[in-house]
């Protein structure tokens, strides 16, 4: 280009200053081009970068190339036998041991791998070296280092001690020293084994010393310069093929001599062992007998005890009844006896009343009696008195005579003395004395006359008293004699009755002694009943354990024998050893790593493919509208006589530039990051170390020759047909390109609707064809990144949501052990879970349409219809219910993808070392891991007996820490699981995944602004006069902006449409290419992802605008409308 | 008072650090209803001077006044609702939109002002309405320009300002629309200012300025203004 040392042609003069005065021009071109190259270069090296890293980790571990495994294991002699085939360097002898450990109280299935001696650096024997990453190596048999993957959370192990129980170990604890990290062991799902859950944990590394095995379980061997070759390519796997072939012709010999030795020594172990089982088969038969016999005698002790108790018995039952008869007897005594005491009170009741009767009449009598000789008395009296009286009367008489006489005696005298006057006065009174005599002597005699009468009187009443009184007394005498015969008689009835009371309390007190006596013989009975019983008991007891004992031994006996005849079997049945010699491709780790990084590379080659379409649209219309403005520029260097190449140059220069700059800066960026990112997320499945990111400059080239075809190819095309022009043609301004009706303008109601600056944009979308379709390209491809990454974190999401929220409804699986009867454990498991179910989940293997093993699982639930409710059977597409019963077979959607095999198809299934045809009797909607559901019966039918091994569940408690150590107290429980836990993996894993959403983000983003922006700014050059002229016109700077930014809304509009799209087809693309084996990925875009991406879209078109609306206020109407240049 | 006043306009350009006066002090008055032309030569000052009063350029210092407004003062949304409302543009290049037909282009003022005349109309006005529906790439010059014209009179301004209109023309038709022009005056009564290089047409002008190196160097009134047909170059 320079003509002279000093500087620069004119020409080239120009053409740099046309790069410095069109920096925005330069700068699309740029830029595009520097992330198309950079994209391509990032992404495509990831592939590679991923294989390098982990081959060289593989040279630097000196990881196996070969792994030997035998049936009959490995001796020194095989070891020695490998080290003399030719190419192999390193031979290493190892032991592997699975077994469960404890550490930290949890139960963890470890696989144990032995450290030869000579750790050195230079010792090519040492094959599969750890790296150690904290701690140091183990220095005695009872030191070891683990392996495990390792979150922040987590406490380091170095330190603890495990405990470890197998005969393949010496010591039973171990302490950890040290954490490594291993090429063998790649990924973080380091393996399945046999036992537990069907899948290891932790791997670990022991002194060679530290085990106690007969053989070497394997060989590692490495195969001379082997490591110069990439492990992931074709020529390591033709080499490693061969030296496999002469190895295993090595194996037919050695395996032949193993047998034998194998088999010598097991023959003689058996035999002695059957010498020995018939010792304990005699012994144990005597011990049976002495036993039975013992047994025997005490049955007879006790029939004959029991014999002597029924007769008791029978005995007591007679006294019994003996006494009941006496005591009727005595009741009967009792009641005659009540008659007569009856009768008695009657009569004495009857001889009071007749006594007192009695004596009532002899009062009275005697009354009678006394008034009678009272009266006799008074008469007597009165008697007394009248006599007295009569004497008085008597004696007054004489008294009136002596009186009569003196009177007389005195008149004679007085006549006498004659006194005859006297004398008559006296005579006189003597007449009178004689009448009072006279009545005197009448009275007298009256008296007499009465007493007279009354002596007789009285003496009648007397007799007639004496009379009555005898003849009462003699009635009296009579009563009472009468009295008296009775009162003795009533005598000697109470006599009588006592004497009968007396003897009928007797006869009482006889009955109750009685009585008591046959109590105390019952409760003698009862006693020697009960310890009859118990003898019974006892003997039963004996006879059970006898018998117990007897099975036990006898199965025991035969168990041995069995087992002897099994071994007797296996001895004859020992095939001859069959050696397996494995390349990588056994090793999971190796494998999962090719795979992801096979699928890293096909991934790698859409994207960049946008990039580089839309970076040729970008050189086009931006070369196009370049070549343009400068025809006069091109006019006059035509007239100055340059040619056609010449001129040409400048915009090839122009545009080459830009490209060469943008494929220097895009890989430099790119090559670094995006492999970076990937890796990052790669590590979190696989235990690897940084990652090795040379620049790859065949892939830059390789950038740089597509994108230098596309930009200059374009760039030319658009110069040559300004070149073809004759040079005067061009000096005057290229007539802008005409106005054209347009279909839209046919539907004259629409148009009409339209205001001229609608009609504008309608126009010009249509008019300039090539910026369209470039805006779209570019709005397109930008809309499907974006719906593309957040399609991907909806297809993962969707495993937590859709898998843990809507199809699994336990959230806890308890883990039992081995032989756990449900019985014992259904009242723990209902205490702490809501609808438990008892299922038992094995590891399977299925082989999918590629020929390749899958790994499954096989789970049995007890009660199928509570399964149905922890677990949700449907179909992904309508959401269907799929029945499980007891007979039905259930695979998981990936599953039947991955065989092929649908309802109705039957699909040979390995469950130990069972292959067994299933018929398929429906898919369900899952999302991770392959499982195939059984019923039990299904299950019972083709594989035989089931064990429940598991327990799945709802937690009834918020806190499942505390749920799962009151689980593990019992000893049946060997280990709680909550959902929770895997939850919170695969949000982990959700999180790589942001990193690869956010670089699709940021990459769609860079795309919709490189474009719009190159666009936007085109349109606003190109139309500098046309916009000058509307703001002579008068329109505001916001229907400026509108007048312009309509177009491009339009455009992005359109073009989201078709990156949505588009979107849809991208995303599942690199679902089926990013998807592992393990997992099923969602199919499913959320709406919401749909608007995001339309949004952002609008965002980043927004973006655009605002940067562009300086550039629009800056337009001079002035210098724009100045003249035509 | 005058319809148009400038009164010590000025308008200074910095260019590589020298300050350049392109209008120095201008001085001049329009009435209303006159047909003004502005004559000097190239660089003399004419379009800035037109693009000051147009409201698409501001002055460094002076007074311009516009029917009693003093358009110098404007803010630029000021500016921009003077250019909507009161002001008809004719550039020498037509500046036509190239996606809209001639109607839309007279459509594109018409539409964004108050009281504008009928877009249709205007074309008749200046003689297109058998070309309304034709694209500006399918007429020619003097037509293209003709719609320029209708566009800015569509928008019924008070002043029609025409910056060498003729400029880009052949002789015939650059008389044809100043024809037009002058009878737009004269039959609407509106103020309108030309600015050309070409003497021969202060013949036809009722105002006549002269301007050179940024100054008026002469204002002279026509009192018989010649009709169009009738001028010469």
């Amino acid at each position: 280009m320079a003509k002279k040392r000093h500087g620069l042609s004119a020409a080239g003069k120009d053409t740099l200053r046309a790069v410095f005065h069109s920096r925005s021009r330069f700068f699309a071109i740029l830029g595009i081009v520097a992330l198309g190259a950079g994209f391509f270069c990032g992404l495509l090296s990831c592939a590679p970068n991923m294989r390098d890293t982990v081959d060289g980790y593989y040279d630097d571990s000196n990881m196996m190339d070969i792994q030997i495994l035998s049936t009959l294991g490995l001796t020194d002699d095989d070891v020695q036998a490998v080290r003399e085939v030719s190419r192999i360097t390193g031979v290493m002898p190892g032991y592997q041991v699975d077994t469960p450990v404890m550490l930290d109280d949890v139960e963890l299935s470890t696989r144990f791998h032995s450290l030869p001696d000579d750790l050195s650096e230079d010792n090519p024997d040492y094959i599969n070296r750890p790296i150690l990453l904290e701690g140091r190596w183990p220095e005695n048999d009872s030191e070891c280092v683990l392996g495990m993957r390792q979150t922040e959370e987590m406490e380091s192990p170095v330190g603890k001690t495990i405990t470890v129980n197998n005969d393949g170990i010496k010591e039973k604890e171990l302490t950890v020293v040290g954490l490594v990290q291993t090429s063998y062991y790649l990924s973080f799902t380091i393996g399945s084994t046999a036992m537990g859950d069907g899948q290891l944990d932790l791997y670990a590394y022991l002194p060679q010393s530290a085990f106690d095995q007969e053989a070497y379980t394997e060989i590692f061997a490495t195969v001379d310069e082997a490591d110069s070759l990439n492990a992931f390519d074709g020529k390591y796997e033709a080499l490693i093929d061969q030296i496999q072939e002469t190895l295993e012709e090595t194996g037919e010999e050695r395996t032949v001599i193993r047998t034998n030795e194998v088999k010598g020594e097991a023959q003689k172990e058996l035999d002695d062992g059957q010498k020995k089982l018939d010792e304990e088969k005699a012994k144990a038969e005597q011990q049976l007998a002495e036993a039975e016999q013992e047994l025997l005698d005490a049955q007879k002790e006790i029939e004959d005890g029991k014999q002597k108790l029924e007769d008791g018995k029978l005995a007591l039952e007679e006294g019994k009844q003996q006494l009941e008869e006496s005591q009727e007897e005595l009741d009967r005594g009792r009641d005659t006896l009540e008659n007569a005491k009856w009768d008695l009170r009657w009569g004495q009741l009857q001889y009071q009343q007749k006594l007192s009767e009695f004596q009532d009449q002899k009062a009275q009598a005697e009354q009678g009696f006394a008034d009678a000789r009272k009266e006799i008395e008074e008469n007597r009296q009165k008697l007394e008195d009248g006599k007295k009286q009569l004497q008085l009367a008597q004696a007054a008489l004489t008294e009136i005579e002596t009186w009569i006489s003196d009177l007389e005696s005195q008149i004679e005298k007085l006549e006498d003395a004659g006194l005859t006057e006297q004398a008559e006065s006296l005579r006189e009174t003597l007449k009178k004395a004689r009448s009072m005599w006279e009545e005197a002597n009448d009275e007298v005699e009256k008296q007499q006359q009465t007493v007279t009468e009354g002596e007789a009187e009285l003496e009648a009443g007397e007799k007639q008293l004496a009379e009555e009184e005898a003849t009462v007394n003699a009635q009296l005498e009579e009563g009472q004699k009468q009295l008296d015969a009775a009162a003795a008689e009533l005598e000697a009835g109470q006599a009588e009755i006592d004497a009968n009371e007396k003897k009928l309390n007797d006869g009482q007190q006889e009955i109750t002694d009685g009585q008591k006596e046959l109590k105390e013989q019952q409760a003698l009975l009862k006693e020697s009943e009960a310890q009859l019983e118990e003898g019974e008991q006892e003997l039963k007891q004996g006879q059970e354990e006898y018998e117990q004992q007897k099975a036990e031994a006898e199965k025991k006996l035969e168990d041995a024998q069995k087992e002897i005849d099994e071994s007797q079997q296996k001895i004859n049945d020992i095939a001859t050893a069959q050696w397996y010699v494995l390349d990588r491709g056994a090793n999971t780790g190796f494998v999962s790593f090719q795979n992801d990084a096979n699928r890293m590379a096909s991934l790698s080659t859409v994207f960049p493919v946008i990039f580089f379409l839309v970076a040729a649209l970008v050189a086009l219309t931006t070369m196009t509208r370049m070549v343009e403005e400068e025809r006069v520029i091109i006019g006059t260097y035509k007239a100055l006589g340059y040619t056609k190449g010449r001129i040409a140059c400048k915009y090839l220069f122009y545009a080459g530039s830009a490209t060469l700059l943008g494929c220097i800066i895009g890989p430099l960026i790119g090559f670094q990051v995006l492999p970076q990112v990937v890796w990052n997320a790669y590590r979190m499945i696989y235990a690897g170390p940084d990652m090795v990111a040379p620049y790859r400059v065949g892939y830059a080239l390789i950038s740089l020759l597509v994108l230098m075809v596309c930009t200059m190819g374009a760039t030319f095309s658009v110069c040559w047909g300004a070149l073809r022009e004759v040079s005067a043609s061009l000096m005057l301004p290229k007539s802008p390109k005409a106005g054209k009706r347009i279909l839209l303008e046919r539907i004259t109601p629409i148009w009409k609707r339209l205001s001229f600056t609608h009609k504008v944009t309608a126009r010009n979308l249509f008019l300039y064809k090539r910026r369209l379709f470039m805006t779209m390209a570019g709005i397109a491809g930008c809309t499907a990144l974006l719906v593309t990454g957040f399609g991907i974190r909806d297809s993962i999401s969707d495993i937590l949501d859709i898998q843990y929220g809507e199809l699994y409804h336990y959230d806890t699986t308890v883990t039992l052990e081995d032989g756990t009867d449900m019985e014992s454990t259904q009242g723990l498991m209902e205490q702490y879970l809501d609808s438990p179910v008892f299922a038992a989940q094995h590891s399977g293997e299925v082989t999918d349409s590629d020929g390749n093993t899958v790994n499954i699982y096989i789970q049995v639930p007890q009660d199928s219809v509570v399964f149905t409710d922890l677990i949700e059977f449907r179909t992904r597409k309508g959401h269907d219910t799929v029945p499980f019963d007891d007979n039905s077979v259930i695979i998981s959607e990936k599953l039947s993808q991955l065989t092929g095999a649908e309802q109705g198809d039957t699909l040979r299934v390995k469950i130990g070392d069972r292959w067994r045809d299933v018929t398929i009797t429906g898919v369900t909607e899952q999302y991770v891991y392959h499982y195939l559901y059984m019923g039990s019966a299904a299950y019972e039918s083709l594989f035989g007996n089931l064990e429940w091994n598991q327990v799945l569940g709802i937690c009834k408690e918020e806190d499942h820490q505390q749920v799962a150590d009151s689980l593990l107290e019992n000893s049946q429980v060997k280990m709680v699981s909550f959902s929770q836990e895997t939850v919170d993996t695969f949000n982990d894993m959700l999180g790589t995944l942001n990193y690869v959403v956010l670089i699709l983000i940021f990459c769609a983003g860079m795309l919709a602004f490189i474009v719009l922006y190159n666009l936007t700014n085109i349109n606003i050059t190109e139309r500098q006069r046309e916009i000058a002229t509307i703001k002579v016109l008068g329109f505001f700077d916001r229907e400026v902006s509108m007048y312009v930014y309509r177009e491009i809304i339009m455009l992005t509009l359109l073009g989201c449409m078709v990156g949505l799209g588009l979107g849809v087809v991208l995303h599942i693309f690199v679902i089926n290419t990013v998807e592992v084996d393990m997992v099923m990925f969602g199919r499913n875009i959320k709406f919401l992802s749909y608007l995001w991406s339309f949004l952002l879209t609008m965002l980043f078109s927004l973006l655009v605008n605002l940067v562009m609306e300086r550039k629009l206020r800056k337009i001079s109407m002035v210098e724009s409308l100045k003249s035509i240049e | 008072m005058a319809f148009v006043e400038f009164r010590d306009v000025t308008k200074f350009y910095e260019m590589g650090g020298q300050k350049i006066a392109a209008a120095d002090g201008v001085n001049f008055t329009v009435e209303k209803g006159e047909f003004v032309v502005i004559v000097g030569p190239s660089g003399a000052g004419k379009t800035t001077v037109l693009n000051i009063l147009g409201g698409i350029d501001t002055c460094s210092g002076g007074k311009i006044l516009l029917d009693g407004s003093e358009i110098s003062a404007y803010s630029p949304k000021k500016l921009t609702e003077y250019r909507r409302y009161d002001v008809g543009f004719v550039f020498q290049f037509y500046n036509l939109v190239q996606n809209l037909t001639a109607l839309e282009n007279v459509e594109l003022a018409s539409q964004i002002c108050r009281d504008p005349m009928d877009a249709a109309e205007a074309l008749r006005l200046v003689g297109l309405e058998e070309r309304m529906k034709n694209f500006p790439s399918q007429l020619s010059g003097g037509e293209q320009q003709r719609v320029a014209i209708a566009r800015a009179l569509a928008k019924n301004p008070k002043l029609l300002l025409c910056d060498e209109p003729t400029g880009a023309l052949d002789y015939v038709t650059g008389k044809n629309i100043l024809k037009l022009l002058q009878d737009t005056c004269r039959n609407t009564g509106k103020t309108v200012i030309v600015i050309t290089h070409n003497q021969a047409f202060t013949a036809m002008a009722d105002r006549v300025i002269h301007i050179k190196s940024g100054r008026v160097q002469e204002m002279t009134l026509n009192d018989a203004p010649l009709p169009a047909e009738r001028i010469e170059w």
